[in-house]
């Protein structure tokens, strides 16, 4: 008997076709689905004439707040919105003119001078005067500023004239008050300021007298008594900052050339404050930062063209790509004044045998690694000093230099190093430690940071290659620090020299070696060694030592002193010195942006947007069309 | 012996004989034996090559190569392995939980079943995330199949109720009230009488947990839970978006699509492979087709 096909046996087949064709097609489907994110704002309104587009974060609203002092501040805005007395220009040592019109210094460095400029004024129209400069420095104090580890006074002998008064001297001391924001108009924050001055000198008569007991005398205070005033300090210091939180303006009231006003979750808006002391020479009318939330959405961003300027990290293939796509575009690069590395764990074997740490030196090709994590970074392949590579010229000379070991990449002088230690291989290949057990090691990262998850990619793939068997993990941000400092790690992509702000050597060794910085105690190396001729090298009292001298040739001394103890002890590798990839846009919406080598643009490091807002201050940047200029 | 392997040839005649079945089962029998031999035969080189990053596909790279240089499909074959096990451990972990505790609390009722569902309802209403990420402080997990135990404490109870559901659907129906008056024990009636039943709908689930394993495994590198591997599908798809940018870059888009298709057919074949076996566990179906 012949029997037809049932027909749903046909429809199955028509399905299964269909499935078929449905699975060949998605792929490419869902890559259509990805081109939208290309064209982001591809559906925005022309924008406003003199209007200056960039990218940044702030809390989202109603979360946004305005108050600089409260947690989450003002975002990005602080740039635009306020301004220091000086701007410091780390190339070349320079100090811009912003609320401050001159500044002098004592001659035993003691005290500085600073005269204001009278033709400030805040932006809800009150004018500009010494006591704003006290207030904000007065909250700073319960903000824990680190001006006030040195700060004895603030005086304001006149309504133009601020004396800082320092208890001990510094080489960092001038830049740390010139550079300081002030954001803290008296008008608005006498009620919290007035009870600072209080405050101020419980903490030195409870400190002195924990001095004095510390020192063995019993003093003019029994304990009791100091216990008693601390318990009031702080309850009254706890009081000021819970009252000093809950204030919420919305907007922040500054002196710079611009004021928020507007804020959304996906943008901000700022406009020229018509009353600025260099109004003249402002001529952008309008800011609008469009809200950062990863790099990617950056890059889109980037490729419509639809932002002036951005620093996102990019990967040399992106960067490429969007200046194929926007030919106006400039990749500018400012040293970050940061050095990018491995941290070792010292107190965790085989990471505590320095010579297994030397090893890795030789064994890790860093200018790969480089290329891998940050493309556009500056490459460090010889030593690690703790002195970032773009300011080794200042501190350390070339002879110096020549006596520190040079760490090249060399797999088998790292061999050499660990066979020589007592390490060995397995049949395998493996290497195993001195007392024959595995080694297993991890290289932890901090989640969302793209360059130091590929820094420990690259790295881990290198080691285990070699026969050191390493993983990598990938830690969620908020636990980052505390596994590092608790130690709960062998290797760490990470930060370790830091010149930011100051670019001074003091900053980068006081995390190295100070009893509080961070790579001190995520290391765990208290740089407590035989120096090259026996001596012992004490780095936490060099530090100290450093921190307390304006002499520059004690500085190089200590400097030079410090540098061989990192170099020659490793708590830290270091692979690059990381650039910040500044894009501007010129000539679609704005155009007049210095050429890439002006010293301007190392002023970057310490927030960017206060760059711009220099820029902008300065009439260098311009609306792009005649017709835009107001 | 016999009766075995007559059953998987008349098992394997019923796949045979449907189109869509055969297709999903060739290709898990292709991604075992990518996850198996295929170590065994391609190996893994993973030094990076700067020069030669998001190559396109050549002779020399079949898929093309990563932001790396490395080659792909390389990187495939061994992610396959950890991918592998990581979507069948948590599955079966996943399954062999909620049929225990389903079962259990649908045939047994009144306190104890009170007792599992509360417990259901506690699992279901505890976000997963903050929970790995206490875990991911506190334990370090190294091996695929442990990784797919954790994986496996979330994506049981949905299922276990709705099997409890079934089960006590079931429980009144004629056939299991005639075992119940033939005196069968409790352990017939759940594994011959009650389990039958139940197959469709646990291979449908089997086959969605091992789906989710995937997706969730590379939140839970990301969370630090355990060491991340860029050979891992899921996580070669995230550095390819979001890491590395060879979202933008038009010679870097095998890296961006290798890894996707390699997800989609598994999962196609787990698919299709599972309404095979839904066909031949339940003869009204194969009368259908």
């Amino acid at each position: 008997m012949c029997l037809r096909k049932p027909p749903v046996k046909k429809f199955t087949s028509v399905i299964f076709v269909f499935q078929l064709l449905l699975l060949s097609v998605l792929p490419l489907f869902i890559f259509l689905l990805t081109l939208p994110a290309l064209c982001t704002g591809c559906h925005r309104a022309a924008p406003e004439a003199g209007t200056f587009f960039t990218a940044g974060g702030w809390d989202i609203p109603p979360a946004y707040h305005g108050n600089p002092w409260a947690p989450g501040g003002v975002g990005v805005a602080g740039g635009y919105v306020y301004e220091p007395l000086f701007i410091y220009v780390p190339l070349t040592g320079e100090y811009i003119s912003r609320l401050g019109a001159s500044f002098t210094e004592s001659p035993d460095h003691k005290t500085l001078t600073v005269k204001l400029r009278k033709d400030a004024s805040w932006q809800d129209g009150r004018p500009f005067t010494s006591k704003d400069v006290m207030t904000t420095f007065n909250i700073g104090f319960i903000a824990s500023l680190e001006i006030w580890n040195n700060l004895e006074s603030i005086e304001t002998p006149g309504d133009y004239d601020v004396v800082f008064k320092w208890k001990s001297v510094s080489p960092v001391n001038t830049t740390m008050a010139l550079t300081e924001r002030i954001t803290s108009p008296y008008h608005i924050f006498k009620k919290w300021a007035d009870n600072i001055p209080d405050i101020i000198r419980e903490t030195r008569i409870e400190k002195q007298a924990a001095l004095e007991q510390r020192g063995g005398s019993l003093g003019k205070i029994s304990p009791e008594k100091l216990k008693e005033i601390k318990k009031k300090r702080l309850a009254k210091e706890r009081e000021v900052r819970e009252i000093l939180y809950k204030y919420h303006p919305q907007m922040p009231v500054g002196t710079g050339p611009f004021q928020v006003t507007r804020v959304t979750a996906t943008d901000m808006t700022l406009e020229k404050f018509k009353s600025y002391w260099a109004a003249d020479s402002v001529y952008i009318q309008k800011i609008r930062i469009l809200r950062w939330t990863s790099n990617e959405v950056i890059w889109s961003f980037l490729m419509a063209g639809e932002v002036d300027a951005v620093t996102p990290a990019t990967p040399y293939d992106v960067a490429q790509q969007i200046i194929k796509k926007n030919p106006g575009t400039k990749m500018i690069r400012s040293s970050d004044l940061s050095e990018f590395g491995y941290i070792f764990n010292c107190t965790r074997p085989p990471m505590s045998d320095v010579n297994f740490r030397r090893a890795l030196a030789h064994l890790l090709d860093r200018d790969m690694i480089r290329k891998v994590a940050y493309y556009y970074s500056e490459p460090v392949t010889d030593y690690t000093t703790g002195i970032i590579k773009s300011y080794r010229g200042r501190w350390l000379s070339p002879a110096f230099l020549k006596r520190l070991t040079r760490y090249d990449f060399d797999p088998k002088k790292a061999g050499e190093i660990l066979l020589n230690a007592g390490y060995r291989r397995d049949a395998k290949g493996f290497w195993l430690r001195p007392d024959g057990s595995k080694i297993e090691l991890e290289i932890i990262a901090p989640a969302g940071k793209t360059d130091f998850v590929l820094s420990a990619e690259a790295g881990s793939s290198l080691m285990s290659g070699f026969g050191i068997r390493t993983q990598v993990r990938v830690i969620p941000e908020e636990l980052f620090n505390t596994i590092l400092t608790e130690r709960k790690y062998d290797m760490a992509s990470w930060y370790g020299p830091e010149f930011v702000r100051f670019a001074h050597p003091l900053t980068s060794y006081q995390r190295f070696y100070d009893k509080f910085g961070f790579i001190a105690a995520a290391t765990g190396f208290d740089g407590k060694v035989k120096g090259p001729s026996g001596e012992v090298i004490d780095s936490r009292k060099l530090v100290g030592e450093l921190g307390a001298t304006v002499d520059p040739a004690k500085q190089k001394e200590i400097v030079e002193k410090l540098a061989w103890v990192t170099n020659e002890y490793l708590p830290f590798l270091s692979i690059f010195e990381k650039n910040l990839m500044i894009f501007v846009l010129d000539k679609k919406h704005v155009t007049g942006w210095p050429d890439a080598s002006d010293p301007l643009w190392t002023t970057s490091p310490s927030g960017v947007e206060m760059t711009y807002s220099t820029i902008i201050m300065k009439g260098l940047l311009r609306p792009a069309r005649a017709e835009e200029k107001p | 012996m016999k009766t075995l392997w007559r059953n998987i040839i008349e098992s394997l005649g019923i796949i045979s004989r449907n189109r869509r079945a055969f297709f999903g089962l060739l290709g898990v029998v292709f991604f075992i034996l990518m996850a198996t031999a295929g170590p065994l035969i391609i190996p893994l080189n993973m030094t990076a090559d700067y020069v030669d990053r998001f190559q396109p596909p050549s002779l020399s790279h079949i898929l093309g190569t990563d932001y790396a240089g490395r080659d792909i499909f390389q990187q495939l074959v061994h992610g396959s392995t950890d991918i592998m096990l990581i979507a069948f451990s948590t599955a079966l972990f996943g399954i062999l939980l909620a049929v225990i505790i389903g079962i259990l609390a649908g045939l047994s009722g009144g306190r104890v079943d009170m007792l599992i569902m509360r417990v259901i309802d506690v699992f279901l209403t505890v976000p997963a995330f903050p929970v790995m990420a206490i875990f991911a402080a506190l334990f370090r997990i190294r091996d695929p199949v442990t990784f797919g135990l954790v994986l496996a404490i979330w994506s049981w109870p949905g299922l276990a109720r709705a099997i409890r559901s079934q089960i006590l659907s079931l429980r009144k129906r004629e056939f299991i009230e005639a075992a119940e008056i033939m005196g069968m024990s409790t352990s017939h009636i759940m594994f011959k009488e009650l389990m039958p039943n139940i197959i469709p709908y646990i291979t449908i689930n089997f086959i969605n947990i091992a789906r989710g394993a995937i997706t969730a495994s590379v939140g839970i590198m990301l969370l630090g839970l355990v060491p991340l591997s860029v050979t891992n599908w899921g996580m070669m798809l995230n550095l390819a978006t979001f890491q590395t940018g060879a979202i933008y870059v038009p010679s870097a888009l095998s890296y961006l699509l290798s890894p996707m298709i390699a997800i989609i057919l598994f999962q196609y074949s787990l698919i299709c492979f599972g309404g095979g076996i839904d066909e031949m566990f339940d003869p009204r179906l194969r009368v259908q087709s």
